[in-house]
């Protein structure tokens, strides 16, 4: 797949601004807010420059998401394993974990619509991304482990 | 090293407020003074009887250096969840359904947080590197929106050469 940039500097407005929210969330960890708060500026002004948008819908999402198990995660392992990089290799299974269910939660919403999740809850790992559908989320996330009061709700706003 | 607190585990005892040499654990913010607490002598952490405070690096080691194709294919899958991302963000934007709006939300921040910690892997893990201050630079001199927040990031290019010991020229 074509590599759409923002060329000089490698990386599309939506990674620019996920790279950003996430250096804004470093800060925040070393306590520095007025750090965290030029970085979030920077994030927003990102997630607002168009970008190629090439994927739509959730069928789109759905077919992106199976190229990414199929053409992405296994060559991205093969090379961090070659040059022993632990932390690509690590946030690599993070992500494939997350990427799977993900693509079984959305088999089951094209089948079903919306209805599997009416009369309960959905929740997102703050960590990992990992999506959770059911009344209580686990008390360890089983993807990043980390306890349960890092699981997001994602209201319904109606 | 200076110290922190955590102002949701901290009971208010203050102990901290006794041992501390300099003072800082004293402010009206809640914070620790970083400018007063210049020893990062502990003793306010061994005393909280809340483990509500810690020390924290002033300079952090640069993250370990990735090579290129490792960056390159973490690039592709960050490239890829942000798409995915911003197909979702439509979609609830456009919807009216509260049930696929939420749905959507869901799948927006979730694909959100698997890219940041693919970006993150991918190089840019500390705020006040020196790659993400290469980045800044590259940006702030290519960027002529006249929405891009110009002071922002000038602001912290200053920030970071000033942790990274780099007087601006
Ligand atoms: S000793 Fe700990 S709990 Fe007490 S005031 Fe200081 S930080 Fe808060
Ligand atoms: S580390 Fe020492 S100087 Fe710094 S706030 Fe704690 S007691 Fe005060
Ligand atoms: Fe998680």
């Amino acid at each position: 797949m074509e590599k759409v940039v923002n060329s000089f500097s490698g990386y599309t407005p939506g990674e620019l601004s996920a790279l950003f929210s996430n250096l804004s969330k470093g800060c925040e960890k070393q306590y520095r807010m007025e750090m965290a708060g030029l970085y979030g500026e920077l994030a927003s002004y990102y997630a607002g420059v168009p970008g190629e948008e090439s994927t739509t819908g959730f069928e789109g999402i759905s077919a992106r998401l199976q190229d990414d198990l199929d053409a992405l995660f296994p060559p991205a392992r093969e090379i961090s394993t070659e040059n022993s990089d632990r932390g690509a290799l690590r946030a690599l299974k993070w992500a494939d974990k997350v990427s799977r269910i993900v693509k079984s939660q959305l088999g089951r919403f094209a089948t079903k619509g919306s209805s599997f999740f009416r009369d309960t809850n959905i929740y997102v790992c703050e960590i990992c991304g990992f999506l959770f559908v059911g009344d209580e989320p686990p008390e360890v996330c089983p993807v990043c482990k980390v306890p349960r009061i890092k699981m997001m709700p994602i209201k319904r706003v109606a | 090293m200076h110290a922190v607190r955590n102002i949701r585990l901290c009971t208010k005892d203050c102990l901290c407020l006794y041992v501390c040499p300099t003072g800082a654990t004293d402010t009206e913010t809640g914070q620790i003074d970083a400018e007063k607490c210049h020893s990062g002598c502990r003793l306010c952490v061994d005393a909280c009887p809340s483990h509500a405070i810690s020390l924290i690096m002033d300079e952090y080691p640069e993250q370990q250096p990735k090579t290129d194709g490792v960056k390159k294919a973490l690039g592709l899958l960050s490239e890829s969840k942000t798409e995915q991302e911003r197909a979702a963000v439509t979609l609830e934007r456009e919807s009216r359904d509260p049930l696929e709006k939420q749905w959507a939300r869901a799948l927006a921040l979730s694909n959100r947080i698997m890219a940041e910690d693919l970006l993150r892997e991918a190089g840019y893990m500390l705020p006040q590197s020196g790659e993400a201050l290469k980045l800044l630079e590259t940006l702030a001199a290519a960027e002529d929106s006249p929405d891009f927040p110009r002071d922002a990031v000038e602001k912290l290019i200053g920030m970071i050469r000033h942790d990274l010991g780099r007087v601006s020229e």
